[in-house]
């Protein structure tokens, strides 16, 4: 169990590509820090400077309060699991768990204690004696992780792991995971480019793109409040409604006009920050569900309300998808409740929005301009 | 030690009594039992000096295993009944076995090591296959996994384990860092050598926490082409080492324009280089315009884009770009500059890493 720190850490390579700029972030003893970002974010990389499998350009890295920059990767007592696990064809479950442990010239019995120990946290007792080949999927995964809990390490660190499992499969790991971290009571810093998989996981998660971190923040907050339209666009799916829109200030109300629809905001909007804006081209920012065709809430609130054609309807039992534009122009997608909506391919809906819900964003800076 | 080791344990799970192997200064190597290893069994020297290939004392029966006219071991079997002598017997016709497995590995290994290093006659090759049980014809692809010389023997360890010995995969060291890894291509190359690559770096990263360097050769269909692959996995290594320090798997089919300026000789580089950067007008370029270069290439050229993956205004790009264009006569918008600029930097990169790579065991980590 260990806290983590990494104070302005850059990895930096000949030819001046810079892979992570200025990462600095604080793990608490105990917590599930996700990284997430796109292929090429630099997530992967920072994960392995922490393992000491790179080299850090500059900045330094901590583990309790001890600096690692030099120390080398076996000594810094931390475990790694990998997407491409494999595990050693002619060795039992048992002998595949204890190899790491037999290598580092641990005593018997204390491989012993620590392979039972992590059997039983991960419930595969019975299958100590089998080999891999004699074992499905998710407990091939579960053995591959028994590897990294005999070690008894300080830190976590998971790259992907769950990425080579079909999606059922993958659901069911991720609550193996979370309830391990659960049962472990440790550090785990876990690497992921599937934004369904950080939510889900993570106590915190840390938003990666182009090596600079985006965000950090608890994964509600992250979803409610993202700073940029980067986060806003990564979180969530189907990812947030982007619209080109202008804010028009009339007094104290503050409202968006787009594609010749004027949605009147709620007081909340009319701070200086928006109030600034007037006459300004901004990116409004709506997520699917913040967009309903519920007939009641539509002539209820006429001063966000608007009219598209429908294009597609995708009926996904608890929820439905509607894909439709404004005006031929404008694609939105929409998450309506599928036991009222009466919305079919080809009609033109009324539809409003939740003005509670949405998000402005400067159009150059692309951050959020309301806090 | 291992193959004993492995033999006792295979030995345990058919037979009830205590089974051990004694080295010549009396201690127990290996056994069933394995509270025993380690101690000493006093009665050795007595055993050691019966002109009987099996004795007894009131707790053992032992059989002297010869290698030639060498001792080699003693075997012990914890049972005096008439049987024991039996048992015993057997139980050195199953070393034997074991033994001579691993002297054949070994000598598979030798002999693979040769026809990577191209000591072996090309007409000899396909009889030593055939005495080998190896297939002649067959797909394979030669794999070189570099790692710190230090950890080279706990990787061998762990990568022999991983892809144990068979007829078409073997996993050998070549020198004090290098570990030579010959398979047979499962289905289409690509994939086959970026699933295993990526399984060979993985396990190494996670098992031992080592750094590791991947060359991956073209495929051979015939087992003598085997050492054209691994040329080819040693010419990825040290091109990729100089061209592309970032990654840790280098394909030979993937080096790109680096493959072609390692080809060329130094004076014609030189000559090349003189006439791009004119009185070292690449010295003259500060950090900050070598980060914003590579951003700018890595967009595309496209100008809008790098300023705002860099964090600066469009105007700061261009004057950046325009102080590269006062020193080096380039302008960095033009395709045509921008193509010259960037094999003229990479170039620049061949000429001052040829020392070190000339020489493939130093690589840098």
């Amino acid at each position: 169990m260990a806290s983590l720190s990494l104070q302005h850490v850059y990895k930096k390579y000949d030819g001046g590509v810079v892979a992570v700029s200025d990462f600095n972030l604080e793990i608490a003893d105990k917590e599930f820090v996700i990284l997430v970002g796109p292929s090429g974010c630099g997530k992967s990389t920072t994960l392995r400077m922490i393992a000491g499998l790179e080299d850090i350009t500059e900045g330094e890295i901590y583990i309790d309060n001890r600096i690692v920059n030099d120390v080398l990767p076996k000594d810094r007592d931390i475990a790694m699991v990998f997407q491409n696990y494999a595990l050693y064809p002619h060795m039992t479950v048992f002998e595949n768990m204890a190899f790491g442990l037999k290598i580092r010239k641990t005593p018997k019995d204390e491989i012993k204690r620590r392979v039972s120990e992590a059997a039983k946290i991960l419930e595969i007792e019975h299958l100590l004696q089998r080999k891999p080949k004699a074992l499905s999927g998710g407990q091939r995964q579960r053995v591959a992780l028994g590897r990294a809990i005999v070690r008894d390490p300080k830190v976590f660190l998971m790259d992907e792991p769950l990425s080579n499992l079909d999606a059922k499969l993958r659901v069911q790991m991720r609550v193996e995971i979370t309830k391990l971290h659960q049962r472990l009571q440790t550090t785990i810093i876990y690497v992921t480019h599937d934004q369904t998989e950080a939510m889900t996981m993570g106590t915190r998660i840390v938003v990666m793109k182009d090596g600079f971190i985006q965000q950090v923040d608890a994964p509600s907050e992250l979803y409610a409040n993202p700073v940029n339209t980067f986060v806003a666009g990564f979180i969530g799916m189907p990812p947030m409604n982007f619209i080109n829109a202008l804010v028009a200030v009339e007094g104290d109300d503050v409202n968006i006009v787009f594609e010749n629809f004027t949605i009147k905001l709620p007081e909340r909007y009319a701070v200086p920050e928006v109030m600034e804006q007037d006459g300004k081209e901004v990116i409004f920012g709506v997520r699917p569900e913040a967009i309903t065709d519920e007939t009641t809430y539509v002539g209820q609130h006429p001063e966000s309300a608007f009219s598209a054609d429908v294009d597609v309807v995708e009926m996904l039992g608890a929820e439905t998808y509607l894909y439709v534009t404004v005006n031929g122009a404008l694609p939105l997608t929409a998450r309506v409740d599928p036991t009222t909506s009466q919305s079919r391919v080809g009609e033109v809906v009324d539809l409003a929005i939740d003005a509670n819900r949405v998000h402005i964003f400067d159009k150059d800076t692309e951050q959020s301009i309301i806090s | 030690m291992e193959e004993i080791k492995r033999c006792m344990l295979d030995i345990k799970r058919i037979m009830d009594y205590t089974v051990g192997v004694i080295d010549a200064n009396g201690i127990i190597v290996a056994s069933t039992d394995s509270a025993l290893e380690g101690s000493e069994d006093l009665s050795i020297r007595a055993v050691q000096k019966s002109q009987d290939t099996v004795t007894s004392n009131s707790e053992r029966t032992y059989l002297n295993y010869y290698n030639g006219d060498k001792l080699q071991f003693t075997l012990f079997i914890q049972l005096l009944e008439p049987c024991a002598k039996t048992y015993i017997e057997l139980v050195a016709q199953c070393l034997k076995v074991a033994l001579k497995d691993r002297d054949t590995d070994n000598e598979r290994a030798a002999f693979l090591k040769n026809i990577l290093l191209e000591n072996e006659l090309p007409g000899d090759i396909p009889l030593k296959a055939r005495e080998f049980k190896m297939p002649y014809s067959m797909d394979r692809v030669v794999f070189l996994v570099r790692v710190p010389r230090s950890e080279s023997s706990e990787s061998l360890y762990i990568l022999q384990n991983m892809f144990p010995e068979t007829d078409t995969q073997h996993t050998f060291a070549m020198d004090e860092e290098t570990i030579v890894m010959v398979m047979k291509i499962e289905d289409e190359y690509s994939e086959f050598v970026e699933v295993k690559s990526k399984t060979i770096m993985d396990n190494l990263n996670a098992e031992s926490m080592t750094r590791v360097k991947i060359g991956i050769g073209m495929p051979a269909t015939k087992l003598r082409d085997i050492a054209k692959s691994y040329r080819d996995a040693m010419l990825a290594l040290r091109v990729g080492g100089i061209f592309e320090k970032d990654k840790c798997v280098m394909r030979y089919d993937k080096l790109g324009l680096g493959r072609l300026i390692y080809q060329l000789p130094p004076t014609l580089c030189n000559m090349f280089l003189s006439e791009v950067f004119a009185d070292g007008a690449y010295e003259l370029l500060d950090q900050e315009t070598i980060q914003t270069i590579s951003k700018f290439f890595e967009n595309n050229l496209n100008g809008s884009e790098t300023s705002r993956k860099l964090f600066v205004h469009r105007n700061t790009l261009v004057y950046r770009l325009d102080k590269v264009q006062k020193i080096t006569g380039l302008d960095l918008r033009s395709f045509d500059d921008a193509v010259l600029f960037k094999l003229a930097a990479m170039v620049r990169t061949y000429l001052e890493k040829q020392d070190s790579s000339a020489n493939p065991t130093n690589t840098v980590w």
